[in-house]
């Protein structure tokens, strides 16, 4: 049977490019269904984290004392409102807990460190197999995330220190805290025997208080906490729903689900691709045969259900072998939502749903191959025995005649006037490449921008040769001196600034008290970039860091109130700049400041010229032994060298999988082009053009696609790309940033590379091209 | 009298597939002169095409070898030791090919398809090329095509365009295989005068064709049956020929010069007589 054979044929013909297409198809099943997996267990493992830890609905937390027969009384009187609970909570400081098993304080850590006895009725701390955990006096309840941090496990010891005494705790259990698990939440609870608890609250007597609901509808939280709010009831802290704690806790792990599924997403797009491009040559291949089945009376239907045959083979087999391998991987991704979270109960749906994604990648394929096969309907007997119809839409497009080029060789023009003839269909190619090229440059110049020296006016300080810190230890103030001094007396020095950063009260318009880090002392001195507004420069202004201004909603002119000792002082803001340390969220004022509250002392340098950074450095850090001396690239990468590591590993992935992508699209774009081509090639051989003339013309056209691709990612990059960059960025503490690039990289080594894997590829690909009695259809 | 093109003891077998071989040509020994205009006729799957391409290096033989000696005897290669790039390169520069299905480039105009070849071989600047394919358009009367993208003309035309393509790099020598196959016998007539034309500019031309009209202007016709060379007849140049036509009809004829219908007339008519004496020739093959 005619059909068969071709259907025969075609598929030992394109084994290849079917087998791409597989691959692809099967990548991106496993993908989607591997990310779904992952979402279906992060669903179910909270469901049963949240049950089992009777999370409540909305939690005020409360700096102060509480009258709790007061916030009972209320809670009797709302009709929305089921239980209430009054959490005290220990406010123990990050230099006084010792967790880590060389000896070192959490000084220095963003976190807010609590400890609380277990609750009795709701918002309980479990243990690793959700269970209320009920520790024994001496025992202790560690925060998953010290645990997976530092490798704390069952039987190690914690230790408070407050001045010369010190309470020693045995972990007995790793917790889960429904409320504050994920690291992006900046608070963490320990949990210890209520004896315990009475003993450490005399250590550490500033206590603060959880008050938490839990609501008959928990869906009408917002009506509570207005409710709440009206009633006058303590509310010096944020409040927080039950629906926000769901959404910390998604967003870390959720985030890999997303980008598991948007890859999938890329992956499938460029299956669809190729797919697409390889219908479209088996039909261009097949055109006459089609024509002819067509003009002896076949029914075009059963011509183009073989076709499809050959698709839905291809699809339900690699979507299969997708799903199939989708399970361990979904395992392997969910092993750490497992240990956040704990175990998801074994449900039905847990199997169904990825099975579905995974459906949904075939359907996808087999109805894109059913909207391009199509194009048989327009194909007529007689046009394709007559060789007009469709062949000829390539060739319609005029372009400048060969016979008007000058200088350029033949091959080279006949390349060029190939992608001008034929722009739609070297299009895909393009696409490939442009994102590939941005999947690439966004990191690279990310990378260089965060290695440039410049960027540390994204940290907040200003330019100078050599940056001193001095951290929290007794002996603070004794070598602040110390320092001061000697700085002031060496003539290699041609200036510095002194600067102090102490903590402050800030206080809202609605009363609440928040802590923040002022820098003062000579902070005009080392000049800074200001988003908006300039340094301060009277006692009452105030400089904001950008994530600051943003919490505070406040702009350049507005003002903020200050507790300056005890008394509250309205500043006004001079300005806003950028910083990524210290959690974005930084302030730069002319204040006095008192002993008491420094955090942190700190020095900027500048040397006479002449004078070598590096020994200056280095005579400074010696003399001054437990100062923190660097130069600025050595303050830099002490600050941000884990995330340039981590930039780092990102920007050759990309670059692998940019390159890998770019590579074998090409290859199989060429594959089908040669093979579509065939006719073509076939006359150039006869009339002596040589296998190598031909594939210079191949390579022309590829190199000049890869060219507009290079050119528009890199513009692409350079403008939206940074645009996007400072979104994401600007959560952290930069809201501009400006890519600093690394020509030679970027413009140079980059392209280079591209270019030469592509005419690699090529260059293998067209050695297939065959002699010149090659057929001609 | 040079030897342009001479084989010798040829042999083809086509492997159809793992146990099906066909043996299409069997010691095929062949000499074309410089300046000759020989057909090669025989019934349909006797080998001539297969023939042909192995003449101009298309495609490898399994045993035997072609000489071409390109003009000049120092310039004498063997066909069967060249590597591909080299038969290629000759193929450019040195051999002309006009087929029956013409085989241009559709995505180029009829002008850029005769260029191409000048362009490719590269051996004259591109000023030079684009005058002679101007000129060659000029001559076979189709110069007004020369902006026209291929599908925009009509058989006839596209095979002068095929010819003008094969003579921009002034080969030695025109190979042919059925040029005038799929051509009405008008049109038929028209490509084979020019190709008279093109031989008495001094070009050698070697075409395959089972029309006996078309082998009766040739100056030999050589007979292939079942993958051998079985018969030769040499008709000699038409204007050569004076059988039967008496120094009068010389005399006629050089009276007339220039005057191409009494040219003409005088050629069918011995295009004619010589039509039925190859038609006797092969009925005698069986053919
Ligand atoms: N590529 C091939 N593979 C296998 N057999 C072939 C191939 N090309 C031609 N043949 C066979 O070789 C024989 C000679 O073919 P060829 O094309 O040389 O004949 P021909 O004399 O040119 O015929 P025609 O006058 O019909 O063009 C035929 O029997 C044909 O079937
Ligand atoms: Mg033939």
């Amino acid at each position: 049977m005619i059909l068969l054979r071709i259907l025969r044929r075609d598929l030992s013909r394109s084994r290849g490019t079917m087998s791409l297409v597989a691959a692809f198809v099967a990548l991106s099943a496993l993908l989607v269904a591997g990310g779904t997996g992952l979402i279906v267990t992060l669903n179910g493992a909270l469901d049963a984290l949240f049950a089992a830890a009777r999370v409540p609905d909305v939690v005020q937390m409360h700096a102060g004392p509480v009258d709790r027969d007061a916030v009972e009384r209320w809670a009797a009187t709302q009709p929305l409102v089921a239980e209430v609970q009054l959490t005290p909570m220990i406010v123990v400081d990050a230099e006084a807990v010792y967790l880590a098993p060389d000896g070192t304080s959490e000084e220095g850590s963003v976190m807010d460190i609590g400890v609380v006895r277990q609750n009795a009725s709701f918002d309980f701390l479990l243990d690793e197999r959700n269970a209320v955990f009920a520790p024994q006096p001496g025992e202790i309840g560690v925060p998953m995330y010290y645990a997976r941090r530092d490798g704390i496990a069952i039987g190690d010891r914690v230790r408070f220190r407050a001045g010369d005494h010190a309470a020693t705790f045995t972990v007995a259990a790793i917790v889960r805290d429904a409320q504050m698990n994920p690291a992006i939440v900046h608070s963490k609870r320990f949990v210890v025997h209520p004896n315990d608890f009475a003993a450490l609250q005399r250590l550490f007597p500033e206590t603060e208080f959880l008050i938490s609901l839990r609501l008959h509808d928990p869906d009408r939280a917002d009506e509570a906490i207005a409710a709440y709010r009206a009633a006058g009831m303590p509310a010096v802290g944020p409040i927080v729903d039950r629906q926000l704690f769901r959404t910390l806790n998604g967003l870390s792990e959720g985030i890999v689900a997303a980008v598991v599924i948007l890859l999938s997403g890329l992956l499938m797009v460029i299956a669809l691709l190729c797919l697409r491009f390889s219908i479209l040559a088996s039909i261009e291949e097949e055109y006459r045969e089609i024509g002819v089945m067509k003009a002896i009376g076949m029914p075009g239907r059963s011509i183009r259900l073989i076709y499809v045959a050959k698709y839905v083979a291809v699809a339900l087999a690699a979507s299969a072998v997708g799903y199939a391998f989708s399970r361990p991987l979904s395992a392997l991704l969910a092993a750490d939502v497992t240990e956040y979270l704990g175990s998801a109960p074994a449900g039905s749906v847990g199997g169904v749903l990825p099975m579905a994604a995974a459906a949904a990648v075939c359907a996808a394929v087999v109805v894109s191959a059913f909207l391009v096969l199509r194009r048989f309907r327009s194909i007529s007997a007689v046009g394709a025995l007559r060789g007009t119809g469709m062949r000829r839409r390539d060739d319609v497009r005029r372009v400048r005649p060969l016979h008007r080029s000058r200088r350029l060789g033949v091959n080279t023009v006949l390349g060029l006037r190939d992608v001008a003839q034929r722009p739609a269909l070297y299009a895909l190619l393009g696409f490939i490449f442009f994102f590939a090229v941005v999947f690439i440059v966004l990191p690279l110049h990310f990378l260089s921008t965060m290695t440039d020296p410049g960027f540390v006016s994204y940290m907040g300080i200003g330019t100078s040769d050599i940056r001193m810190d001095l951290r929290h230890s007794e002996s603070m103030d004794h070598r602040f001196a110390e320092l001061n001094a000697a700085l002031a007396g060496d003539p290699e020095v041609a200036r510095y600034a002194a600067l102090v950063t102490s903590g402050f009260d800030l206080l809202r318009e609605n009363g609440e008290r928040e802590s923040i880090a002022i820098e003062t002392g000579d902070i005009g001195v080392f000049p800074l970039d200001y988003l908006a507004g300039a340094v301060p420069t009277a006692g009452n202004e105030i400089a904001l860091s950008f994530l600051n201004a943003r919490d505070l909603d406040v702009a350049v002119g507005d003002t903020v109130t200050i507790a300056v000792d005890g008394t509250p002082r309205r500043l006004t803001v001079s300005g806003i700049y950028q910083d990524v340390t210290n959690g974005g969220r930084t302030a730069k004022a002319r204040l006095p400041y008192s002993a008491g509250a420094v955090r942190w002392y700190a020095f900027a340098v500048d040397v006479i010229p002449g004078v070598s950074v590096a020994e200056k450095t280095r005579e400074y850090a010696q003399r001054f032994a437990p100062a923190r001396v660097t130069d600025l690239a050595g303050y830099m990468t002490q600050t941000l060298g884990s995330t340039i590591d981590q930039l780092g590993t990102v920007t050759l992935v990309a670059l692998i999988v940019g390159l890998g992508v770019s590579m074998l699209v090409t290859a199989l774009f060429l594959h089908m082009l040669v093979r579509k081509d065939a006719d073509r090639i076939a006359v150039m051989r006869r009339i002596g053009a040589s296998r190598g003339s031909i594939r210079r013309q191949y390579r022309s056209a590829v190199l000049t696609v890869l060219a507009l691709g290079l050119v528009l990612g890199t513009l692409f990059a350079n403008t939206l790309g940074e645009r996007l960059v400072s979104v994401l960025w600007s959560f952290m503490g930069a809201a501009r940033i400006h890519f600093v690039v690394d020509a030679l990289r970027a413009y140079l080594l980059l392209p280079l590379a591209f270019a030469a894997a592509v005419i690699l590829i090529t260059r293998i690909v067209t050695s297939g091209i065959g002699n010149p009695t090659g057929e001609i259809r | 009298m040079n030897t342009l093109l001479e084989s010798v003891n040829l042999n083809k077998t086509y492997r159809v597939d793992a146990r099906n071989e066909q043996q299409v040509l069997f010691d095929v020994n062949l000499r074309v002169e410089a300046g000759e205009f020989v057909s090669v006729m025989g019934p349909s799957g006797s080998g001539k095409s297969t023939l042909l391409y192995a003449l101009c290096g298309m495609d490898r033989v399994d045993s035997g070898s072609v000489r071409f000696a390109g003009g000049t005897p120092e310039s004498l290669v063997t066909l069967e030791t060249l590597p591909e790039k080299e038969l290629a390169r000759l193929r450019l520069e040195r051999m002309g090919f006009v087929f029956q299905e013409i085989h241009l480039l559709r995505n180029l105009t009829v002008m850029d398809n005769v260029i191409l070849s000048g362009y490719l071989s590269g051996r004259r600047p591109r000023g030079e090329v684009n005058a002679r394919g101007r000129a060659l358009l000029e001559r076979t009367g189709i110069a007004e095509l020369a902006g026209r993208r291929i599908t925009q003309a009509s058989g006839g035309q596209l095979q002068r365009v095929g010819i003008c393509r094969a003579l921009i790099n002034e080969p030695d020598i025109l190979f042919g295989d059925e040029p005038t196959g799929a051509l009405n016998s008008r049109a038929s007539e028209e490509i084979m005068d020019l190709l008279t034309e093109v031989n008495c500019d001094g070009t050698t031309v070697l075409l395959v064709t089972h029309d006996v009209r078309v082998a009766a202007r040739t100056h030999r016709v050589l007979l292939m049956k079942d993958g051998r060379l079985v018969s030769e007849q040499r008709p000699g140049p038409v204007e050569d020929d004076d059988e039967g036509e008496g120094e009068a009809e010389i005399g006629r004829r050089e009276a007339v010069v220039g005057r191409r219908e009494a040219e003409i007339g005088r050629r069918e008519a011995v295009v004619g007589r010589r039509e039925a004496a190859l038609m006797e020739w092969l009925r005698d093959y069986g053919v």
